[in-house]
């Protein structure tokens, strides 16, 4: 054996998977060759060196904060690039306290007359998502949803937004949107935490506040006057 | 003012079903961000990068047999894609993070802080695939057979950049040995 084949067999040499033949004609050529040695000795030093090396740990709170990131932005991406899909609906978890925003007679367009009624529903300052529901009288597709939050309320992983909008196809009927939020840990001692949104559809918007403090079984909160009549479409 | 998001289509359980099928990897794939990238703060980012595109396949990674092999040939593919973009902006090459002792895994002993560099630098020397190999089989003790049904390359192949990627870093590492470097 020529010391130029001795190399690219000694990791199966060193693990033992050689041929009988193979591995007694590497092993007397060894024993008569000094520089494959030290060839052999280095490359188990590499190895050595190789397998003890450690990788930092990722903190669980981390992973966990990445793992949320992604959801949330993969969940924007998706439907950036879908937004003209059919209104997905929500769901709200049993805990949920219902709290009911009733609007009287609306006119979109001038022309139709609709009754539509908004619940918001929220799991009190606690809560890691807000449920809103909107009962559309007709199917308002690419209706347009804006929401201003309060201060001490913020989407998960979107801290810096105060005002989050987007199109959604809303259907006639029952449509829940719930939405990841995250309240500041002084947010319960607010007397008041209102949420306004705007409701925008062709020429029509109906605006409404929501206190999210009020006790859903004793409050009602207030839908805005300014639904009463149809409104020139605008953005926040 | 106000910014543009959009909606959330997906439900809860689509995240606990992105946590439970990709939670147990975590570890993992950080792990292998770090040696392909060299710092913790450019793994973060790449595992995070990662995990968006995970996430948008959520449906194609709860049927697959071995979502252990599947993720981390996307972590590969993921890698490749930013390692090429910071070829094509070498600029970007010039910014070296140096490690703070804290994101070291061995914070009291310089010796094995210094091989750990060592290795880490030279793995930097390397290719994409080389590095992959380098990592995956020097390290973490893949087999080439193993990696060739990861990866989905010819033994062949991956040979030849194990043996490529062992000289440029086996020089690297003998170039500075640690002794050298306490005298420096």
């Amino acid at each position: 054996m020529k010391c130029t084949e001795t190399t690219q067999l000694f990791d199966d040499y060193l693990q033992g998977s050689l041929s009988k033949q193979v591995h007694h004609q590497l092993k007397d050529h060894l024993a008569g060759c000094a520089s494959c040695q030290r060839e052999l000795q280095d490359h188990k030093d590499y190895l050595q060196s190789m397998a003890s090396f450690e990788t930092p740990k990722l903190d669980s709170g981390r992973a966990a904060n990445l793992l949320r990131n992604a959801a949330l932005q993969g969940q924007l991406e998706a439907s950036a690039k879908d937004r003209k899909s059919s209104f997905v609906q929500g769901f709200i978890a049993a805990s949920v306290m219902a709290l009911a925003v009733s609007f009287g007679i609306k006119q979109f367009n001038g022309q139709q007359a609709v009754t539509d009624q908004t619940y918001v529903a929220n799991y009190g300052v606690d809560a890691q998502e807000i449920a809103l529901v909107i009962n559309a009288p007709f199917d308002m597709d690419g209706a347009q949803l804006i929401l201003n939050l309060p201060a001490d309320v913020s989407i998960q992983g979107q801290e810096h937004l105060a005002t989050v909008e987007w199109a959604v196809d809303l259907k006639k009927g029952s449509n829940r949107i719930v939405l990841p939020v995250q309240f500041e840990p002084f947010a319960e001692f607010a007397e008041e935490l209102m949420l306004s949104a705007s409701l925008i559809y062709q020429d029509g918007q109906k605006d409404f506040e929501v206190d999210l403090t009020q006790d859903a079984s004793s409050e009602q909160s207030h839908g805005s006057a300014q639904s009463e009549e149809p409104q020139r479409q605008h953005h926040v | 003012m106000s910014k543009v998001i959009s909606f959330f289509r997906r439900q809860k359980s689509s995240q606990e079903q992105f946590q439970i099928l990709v939670g147990p990897y975590m570890d993992l794939m950080y792990g292998q961000a770090y040696k392909y990238t060299g710092s913790a703060h450019a793994a973060e980012d790449l595992l995070q990068d990662l995990l968006v595109e995970i996430y948008q396949k959520l449906d194609k990674l709860a049927q697959i047999d071995s979502p252990k092999a599947w993720l981390m040939r996307c972590l590969y593919n993921r890698f490749v894609d930013s390692y090429r973009k910071h070829k094509a902006q070498p600029g970007f090459d010039d910014i070296h993070e140096p490690q703070t002792a804290n994101s070291l895994p061995h914070q009291d002993c310089p010796e094995t802080n210094y091989l750990h560099q060592q290795i880490v630098d030279g793995l930097e020397l390397l290719s994409a695939d080389q590095r992959m190999v380098i990592s995956l089989h020097d390290i973490e003790g893949y087999t080439l057979v193993e990696l060739s049904e990861i990866m989905s390359m010819p033994v062949g192949t991956l040979k030849s950049h194990l043996h490529r990627g062992r000289k440029l870093l086996q020089q690297k590492l003998k170039l500075q040995p640690f002794d050298q470097a306490v005298r420096s």
